[in-house]
């Protein structure tokens, strides 16, 4: 991991490393299989009820916490009490904040209320259950760090050396069955070259690939040997967000003009070394939303000047830049420190508008900077960001035209009623396919109207050492079926 | 003498006072909030992020976050951070030893190095020794550390597997024995001593390299000779502790630093030292850790400027007058 693990109570955790080791220690209600769809994990089914207004969740009986207690359904109630309590610092009380009644109908049932029907509800219960008897009496505002946490999970915490590893060691009496391999170590390991280095010396497992990594340096013999590359589209896409409320991009012939004189497939290929998909609009070819049928626009210099010179903007005095009503088209595009391939990515964008007469400066912000003052304060043209989004397809915060108060996230003020009403239908619509229909339709509106430029969706690259047995990589990944897991005696390298 | 120390004692907290107060407004009115990283995820509602500035108490006044943060750190509380709720000195303590531990080895091999090659340099100056050595540490201090390192992990760790590629120590060192655990964690920090030393022998040994050959060229040098004193005596007794004067200050100085950690160099080898603390601290515009880190490191500045005033007070009775007339 690049970053140090801060809390192992997991409805607090808002990084990545967190979620992540807090992933093996607990459990949800549901999780999401291999294919992505959701299955029960501590509820052994559930019901929808009242048109989705009402969830019942039946749970699994004899599922015991890491320290003997047995789970029951007083926990799934106090989980949520914490998650909607205004004195815990949770970051995911959104979801929540919607439940109009919750209660036990009995030991092992829970029956969930909602003031209006909520598709995205269902999603929401994958996150991780507390235990009531052990945080009952703690004041979660002030203890974010539990040194000793507990959960349900098929593995429980052996050491945590902050900012160096956390060890994990099976559960015996992990409710499916025990893991087979016993004992999990992450390692902190901030710098991607280095990680690479403890890779190759196999002192690493499984680690994340840089693209360069992943299509030039796994190519030694010393890699290959002992490792083995898994490449998947990440949950994730780049983008160029237009500040639509600046008058350069209110017209859509415009954007859609910039769309066609920037080549995605030069960025794929000269910044992701063609790990990288182009992207055609909001949903990622991992989402269950995600349409095939929609194609990204094909780069065309022709279209791009046409659609410019339809809406005005003409090189009157023979600078090599467009201009309009005596206005220049030139404009910034700011992005985030840290990003190096946003700022390559950025640099791209600036060489390519040129062509069609578009003069583009780049500005680089710090991060917590960068999020206060330019998109809280909508205090830019167009941003260079990317989106990692839930497994739930719910674009309602991102692209609702009501989303734009500071804080919010539809900070490039997209408003089109059309996809207003979809979103709003998609929220209320628990049908899979019926969903699925409503954001096809949203995905190609929002692609029409080009409030964001689609940029690409990065494969997320691995790598892990040859002697794990059963893996077998599916559509959510490879870890989905971690406890299954085995090396062979003679390949084992630490014995504990 | 106690009265000067007693009313130095007394402007350091004056002194701290103001420098926290300025370092506080600093880090608050910089723009950037300790929300940012948290909250810009479409998860999080305006209501959260409310709730979350509540909590850390940023909706109150600056003044008011100040005396707040001042009524805490009389009683030594440095407070809780933001980022993942763990007490600062805890956070902190835990840094400590192995920033200390690194930098006390890397500044004795330096001096270990450094100061006979300055020697040299001095004895020698102009032959081609002198300009092999100079070279030699030039080439050093002009490497950019975080590539020297990737370049010996790379060599050293992975084709040869002498040495491990970064850490602190392996990951079943509880399991060891003593000895074991010893081994381990000096097979961990040769490569990072190792860097960090080569790095820093140009500027003692240049120091000196000159101070020596001023010494070696002043009158009370040529006298020595003229007596008949050794050449061993005459270098080691009369040339070098008039050379190492400076030296020593420079040494003097450098206390505050041996807290210090340096992010790069941290980050490269994967070590949890004080350099990544700060830094991340500041990313994450984790308040209270920055505010703990900072008045420690002005503590341990004005307690070495003050021990190296007492000392040269001691040393050089010029000094001692001058402050007691005043």
């Amino acid at each position: 991991m690049g970053a140090g693990v801060r809390t192992l109570i997991p409805i607090l955790a808002s990084d990545s490393a967190s979620a992540e080791v807090c992933s093996f220690i607990f459990n949800g209600l549901l999780k999401y299989d291999k294919d992505l769809k959701l299955k029960g994990d501590l509820a052994e089914s559930w019901e929808i009820k009242d048109g989705g207004r009402t969830l019942i969740f039946h749970l699994r009986r004899r599922v015991k916490w890491q320290d003997g207690v047995e789970f029951s359904a007083q926990d799934v109630i106090f989980t949520y009490q914490k998650l909607v309590d205004p004195r815990v610092p949770t970051p995911y009380s959104g979801d929540f904040k919607r439940i109009s009644a919750i209660k036990a109908l009995d030991k092992y049932t829970v029956e969930v209320k909602y003031t209006h029907p909520f598709a995205p509800a269902l999603a929401s219960w994958t996150m991780s259950i507390i235990p009531k008897h052990l945080l009952e009496d703690k004041d979660l505002s002030k203890l974010r760090f539990w040194e000793n946490p507990i959960g349900t999970g098929p593995y429980e915490l052996v050491r945590w050396k902050h900012q160096q590893l956390i060890e994990l060691r099976a559960n015996k009496n992990y409710f499916e069955y025990p893991p087979f391999i016993e004992r999990v170590i992450f390692r902190i390991i901030p710098d991607s070259a280095t990680l690479f280095l403890e890779v190759l010396s196999q002192a690493v497992d499984n680690a994340s690939l840089t693209p360069l990594q992943y299509v030039v340096n796994a190519k030694s013999a010393l890699f290959r040997k002992n490792f083995l590359k898994f490449r998947l589209p990440s949950h994730s896409f780049i983008y160029l967000g237009y500040n639509l409320e600046n008058p350069l991009f209110s017209d859509k012939k415009v954007r859609r003009a910039l769309n066609f004189a920037v080549d995605k497939k030069e960025i794929v290929k000269s910044i992701y070394h063609s790990q990288a998909l182009v992207s055609n609009g909001p949903f990622t070819p991992q989402s269950w939303a995600y349409s095939e049928s929609l194609k990204p626009a094909s780069y065309s210099l022709e279209k791009a000047r046409r659609l410019l010179e339809e809406a005005g903007w003409q090189d009157r005095d023979g600078d090599g830049i467009l201009e309009k009503e005596g206005k220049k088209f030139r404009f910034t595009i700011t992005t985030n420190q840290g990003s190096f391939l946003r700022q390559k990515i950025a640099e791209i964008i600036q060489h390519q508008l040129k062509k069609v007469g578009i003069g583009v400066d780049i500005k680089v912000v710090e991060w917590s900077v960068f999020i206060e003052r330019v998109i809280n304060q909508r205090n830019f043209d167009a941003v260079l960001l990317g989106w990692s989004l839930s497994f739930d397809p719910d674009l309602y915060d991102i692209f609702y035209s009501k989303k734009t108060a500071p804080g919010e996230f539809n900070f490039v003020g997209y408003n089109n009623p059309e996809v207003d009403k979809l979103l709003l239908a998609g929220r209320r619509t628990f049908d899979r396919e019926k969903r699925k229909a409503i954001y096809t339709q949203v995905a190609r509106l929002i692609y029409e109207d080009q409030p964001y430029m689609f940029i690409a969706v990065p494969y997320s690259l691995s790598c892990l050492h040859r002697r794990f047995r059963g893996v077998k990589p599916a559509r959510s990944g490879y870890f989905y079926n971690f406890i299954d897991w085995w090396v062979e005696k003679q390949e084992r390298k630490y014995m504990f | 003498m106690l009265r000067f120390i007693i009313r130095r004692l007394f402007n350091i907290v004056f002194l701290l006072v103001g420098i926290s107060l300025v370092s506080f407004l600093v880090i608050h009115l910089s723009p950037g909030s300790p929300l940012g990283g948290v909250v810009f995820n479409p998860k999080v509602s305006l209501e959260v992020k409310a709730k979350l500035t509540k909590i850390y108490g940023l909706d109150k006044p600056l003044i008011q976050q100040y005396l707040d943060w001042l009524r805490r750190i009389v009683r030594f509380d440095f407070g809780v951070s933001l980022l993942d709720g763990r007490r600062v000195i805890d956070k902190i303590k835990e840094r400590i030893p192995l920033t200390l531990f690194i930098n006390l080895i890397s500044l004795f091999i330096i001096f270990l190095i450094a100061l006979p090659l300055g020697i040299i340099g001095a004895l020698k100056k102009g032959s081609g020794l002198d300009r092999a050595i100079t070279v030699f540490v030039f080439v050093g201090f002009s490497f950019p550390s975080f590539w020297l390192a990737l370049l010996l992990m790379q060599t050293l760790a992975v084709h040869w597997q002498i040495v491990p590629v970064s850490g602190l120590v392996s990951v079943d060192f509880p399991y060891y024995s003593w000895a074991g655990k010893v081994w381990d964690l000096a097979r961990h920090l040769v490569l990072p001593i190792f860097v960090s030393t080569f790095g820093a022998l140009a500027g003692i040994s240049r120091y000196v390299r000159e101070e020596m050959h001023t010494a070696l060229s002043s009158k009370f040098i040529i006298l020595a000779r003229a007596k008949g004193l050794p050449q061993r005596l005459i270098l080691l007794r009369h040339a070098l502790r008039n050379a190492l004067l400076p030296v020593i200050t420079i040494l003097g100085l450098s206390v505050p630093g041996l807290l210090g950690g340096s992010v790069i160099f941290e980050t490269i080898f994967s070590l949890p030292g004080m350099g990544r603390l700060f830094y991340e601290g500041v990313m994450a515009r984790d308040y209270p850790l920055i505010m703990g880190l900072l008045v420690i490191g002005a503590v341990l500045t004005l307690l070495g400027n003050l021990l190296a005033d007492i000392g040269y007070a001691l040393a050089d009775p010029r000094i001692r007058y001058e402050a007691e007339e005043k």
